[in-house]
This record gives C-alpha cells, sequence and structure tokens, in this order.
C-alpha cells in the first residue's frame, strides 16, 4: 500500500462528498474516480440525502410544511439540488436559506410570505443561540483570548457569509467580534 | 564498548516493558438510545433500563437546560456517548474541533465505553450528514489507524466502532466484510458495536451470510449491539430505525449472544419514535436473550 493508494481514496472520498450532496452538477460519470462504482446506488445514496435533509427542514419550518404539503417536498428537492451546506447548523443554514429562496419564488397563497418570514426569523435565532450556547463558552474562551483558535465556524451564519471573526471580550467584560483582517496572527513565541 | 552494551540492555528493558493490560469491561444490560421525547417517561420506567446511550454530538453546544438534563441522566443511569461525525475513515484526518468536543462529552460522562462509526463523513471540506461507506482495502485501514491513533492519545476511555449499512459497494475490495471488522478490531485495539439489524440489510441486500460473518468475527472484540427495525423499499431493505424489530433480526441477534461476551444491547429507535411504554416490551424480550445468553 502506497502514498498514491491513500492519495487515490483521498480523492475519491471528495469526488463521493461531492456527488452525493450536489448531485445536479457533480455526475460520478464524469468523474474518473467514481466510474467504477454502480451510478444507481450512488444516486440512491444522494437521494436518502436529500430525503434526511427535506425531513429536517420539514420539522424547522413546520408552518410552510403543513401549508404548502406535497408542494414543500417538491419545492425543498430543487433547492437542495443547487444548494448544500457543511457545518453543525447545516440543518439551521437549510431551513433559513430555503424560506428565503421560497419567499423569491412563491408569492401565492398571500400570507406565505408572512408565515415563511415569521419561521426565517425563528430559524435564524436558533441558528445563533446554537453558536453562542455556554457550552461553547465554557471550554473555548481560553482559546478565544489568546486568538489560537480558528473559530470562523462559530460565527453566526448571516455573518459567516461575509467575514470571517473572531471573537475576543471587549474592555468591558463582554464578547465582541473582530474581523479576521484585523487581527494578527499568533506568533510561535506567542 | 561496556557502555554500548549498557546502551543495548537499557533499550531491551524498554523494549520488553509490558503493556499495562485493560481492565475489563463490565456488563451494562440492556439499554436505549436516549432520546429527548421520551425524558418525563423514563424513571416510571427505571427498572427496565439499565443504561442509556447518548448521542454526544446533541451535548456540543448544549443550552443550560440541555447541560442539566446530562446531568440529570448521568446521576441516574450508566451512559455510553455515541458520536455521529469522528469521521474516522476520512482520509483527510480527524476534525479536532469535532475530536475536542467529543472528549469534553467523554470527560463530562466518564463512561464504560464511548463509540462512533466505521465511515466518512466529511472529505474536502463538504460534511456530508450521513454515514458513508468506506473501501474495504489496506487504504482504508491505514486511514483508519492513523485517525484512531489522533483519537486514542485525547481519549483513553475504550473506544467501539459500529459496522453501518451499507449504501454503496466498492468494487476494489480486498477483505470480505468480517475480515475487514476484524482487522480494524485487533489492529488498533478497539471493540466492535455490531449493529445487528445493519448486518442483516447488507446480508440480505448483497446476499451474503450474516451468521457466517459473526463466526468469522473476534468474538471478543464485540463488546456491544444495536438492534431496531427496518424496512423494505424499492425492493432493498433501508435502516429506517423507525419500526419494530423484525423476527429475522430478532434471530441474528439472538445468535450473535450466543457467540459474543457482549457487555450491553441498545435498542436504537431513531424516527417515527412512539412513546416509551411502547418499546419496554422490545426491551424485555431483549433482556431475556442476554440474561439467557449471558448470565449474570
Amino acid at each position: 500500500m502506497s502514498t498514491e493508494d491513500l492519495e487515490r481514496l483521498r480523492k475519491q472520498q471528495i469526488a463521493l462528498a461531492r456527488a452525493l450532496t450536489q448531485p445536479s452538477t457533480s455526475s460520478p460519470i464524469q468523474e474518473p474516480s467514481l466510474s467504477h462504482l454502480d451510478l444507481e446506488e450512488v444516486a440512491r445514496s444522494a437521494e436518502t440525502l436529500i430525503r434526511k435533509r427535506l425531513s429536517q427542514t420539514r420539522s424547522a419550518l413546520r408552518g410552510t410544511s403543513m401549508l404548502l404539503r406535497d408542494e414543500f417536498a417538491k419545492e425543498f428537492r430543487e433547492f437542495a439540488s443547487t444548494h448544500f451546506f457543511s457545518g453543525p447548523d447545516a440543518i439551521w443554514r437549510d431551513a433559513i436559506e430555503f424560506s428565503r429562496w421560497l419567499a423569491r419564488r412563491r408569492k401565492e397563497p398571500a400570507w406565505l410570505s408572512d408565515l415563511l418570514r415569521w419561521e426565517h426569523e425563528r430559524c435564524c435565532w436558533e441558528s445563533q443561540r446554537l453558536y453562542f450556547s455556554l457550552f461553547r463558552l465554557r471550554y473555548r474562551v481560553a482559546e478565544w483570548i489568546d486568538g489560537r483558535s480558528d473559530n470562523s465556524r462559530d460565527a453566526p451564519p448571516v455573518l459567516s457569509n461575509q467575514w470571517i471573526f473572531i471573537w475576543r471580550f471587549g474592555h468591558r467584560g463582554g464578547i465582541r467580534a473582530i474581523p479576521r483582517r484585523n487581527v494578527a496572527k499568533p506568533t510561535a513565541q506567542a | 564498548m561496556e557502555a554500548v552494551v549498557a546502551v543495548a540492555v537499557a533499550v531491551a528493558v524498554v523494549e520488553t516493558k509490558p503493556v499495562p493490560a485493560r481492565e475489563p469491561l463490565r456488563s451494562l444490560g440492556v439499554g436505549l438510545g436516549y432520546r429527548p421525547v421520551h425524558r418525563d417517561e423514563i424513571f416510571a420506567h427505571r427498572s427496565s433500563i439499565d443504561f442509556f446511550e447518548i448521542v454526544a454530538d446533541h451535548y456540543f453546544s448544549a443550552s443550560p437546560p440541555k447541560l442539566a438534563e446530562l446531568d440529570l441522566l448521568k446521576s441516574n443511569f450508566p451512559l455510553i456517548p455515541h458520536g455521529l461525525a469522528l469521521s474516522i475513515g476520512s482520509a483527510d484526518g480527524i476534525d479536532q474541533r469535532y475530536l475536542r468536543d467529543f472528549q469534553c462529552v467523554v470527560d463530562a460522562v466518564r463512561p464504560a465505553w464511548c463509540s462512533d462509526h466505521i465511515a466518512f463523513t466529511r472529505a474536502g471540506g463538504i460534511d456530508i450528514g450521513h454515514l458513508t461507506p468506506l473501501p474495504k482495502t489496506s487504504a482504508s485501514l491505514r486511514v483508519i489507524r492513523d485517525n484512531l491513533r489522533r483519537v486514542q492519545d485525547c481519549i483513553t476511555t475504550p473506544l467501539l466502532l459500529e459496522n453501518i449499512t451499507e449504501s454503496i459497494r466498492y468494487p476494489e475490495d480486498e477483505y470480505t466484510d468480517a475480515e475487514f471488522l476484524g482487522r480494524i478490531c485487533d489492529e488498533n485495539d478497539v471493540g466492535l458495536l455490531l449493529d445487528v439489524t445493519n448486518l442483516y440489510i447488507n446480508s440480505v441486500n448483497y446476499r451474503f451470510d450474516a451468521l457466517e460473518v459473526v463466526r468469522r468475527l473476534p468474538k471478543d472484540r464485540i463488546v456491544q449491539l444495536h438492534f431496531v427495525g427496518g424496512r423494505m423499499e424499492e425492493g432493498r431493505w433501508v435502516d429506517s430505525h423507525d419500526t419494530t424489530t423484525q423476527d429475522e433480526i430478532w434471530q441474528l441477534l439472538e445468535a450473535v449472544l450466543s457467540l459474543a461476551p457482549v457487555k450491553g444491547v441498545i435498542l436504537e429507535r431513531d424516527e417515527k419514535i412512539p412513546p416509551l411504554k411502547d418499546l419496554i416490551p422490545e426491551l424485555e424480550r431483549a433482556r431475556d436473550l442476554y440474561r439467557h445468553a449471558i448470565p449474570a
């Protein structure tokens, strides 16, 4: 077993991850490291993943799901074929972005936009609660103060789209966000 | 010359120093995968549940009520943390942040053992959010070995790895299921969390004898079992985790218990979760099998 074998495995895993999460843009047929696999199995796995996301998004946007019934699944499948989110808040990102996407797309019935706005806000709140939870604070404060940890994944999703932040204690003891570009990289001596 | 001999003797002494033997794991009995919807019912059925398996990931970013829930569980039941995304088969290596979070939960719970899956969930910066099978090759074994070393540097609690339902089979497989699982356990000193339902589903979908796989596994490595019902969809079994356990799976569970010195059995219901009282008959049936096979 050589380093080429390991590299081949790494490339295969990346290609498979793409084929499963972005089935509309990444076809296993065009990918040499996947072309020998049973394409039906790959497609079925991608479908399982979309179903799992659909079920989670239904729970997050319960009101919209009850209002649209089967249409909800149809719309979500279209959304999921071009959108995929990674990370611990992926469930909330799906719900947040899908509600935004759906609000732009569907104007009927009239109260749908109000319902979506409300559910969107609730999901944003839940997502941010995840990030500001005390458990994270308890275990990561020391690293944050030292600026040793790349905590870009800790930034609320609405911000992480545009900025990479480091959270630090402000002069009054509260936590404040500093854009990463304004933070000096820690040196080996530090 | 004497100095060289002295150094050689010293090296020999260091090399022959016995590795401290790990204490045998204690038997936990028959328990349940903890789901928050059952929180209010668990004390009413305290005597039917020997231990809980908790999803470690649910406590990584826990709110104060969630941490209080963990304290409540920890004070009243033995707990086993079960991870979902350690991604032990990831060729990119282990996510240090996930490992730290997992370690925090293990340190907080101080369990008899902890567990995750033989799979990868992350590659090229993409969190797939799903357990993806590995090819059964030496390259996969090497990746698992390297990743496990990093995990075992941080977590000294015994680790079990679970077989998953395979949605994809690789033509380049070099090992059979039993060989692959056996090598992972023996080469890395980890235990096996044998998911009987996953093994049954794979055996039906890919047409092999599940019991033969169990017979070929290193029995003393099988520490814990998972079981639950699956379902048929479009001509294939899927691990839906949403129904009562089928007879075929009970038979396989009984066979495994008669072959291996299992320390714990977990009913792992994830979807369409009924009230706890509806799961008690399955727990009692599993307990009968466990007691019959492994007398106290």
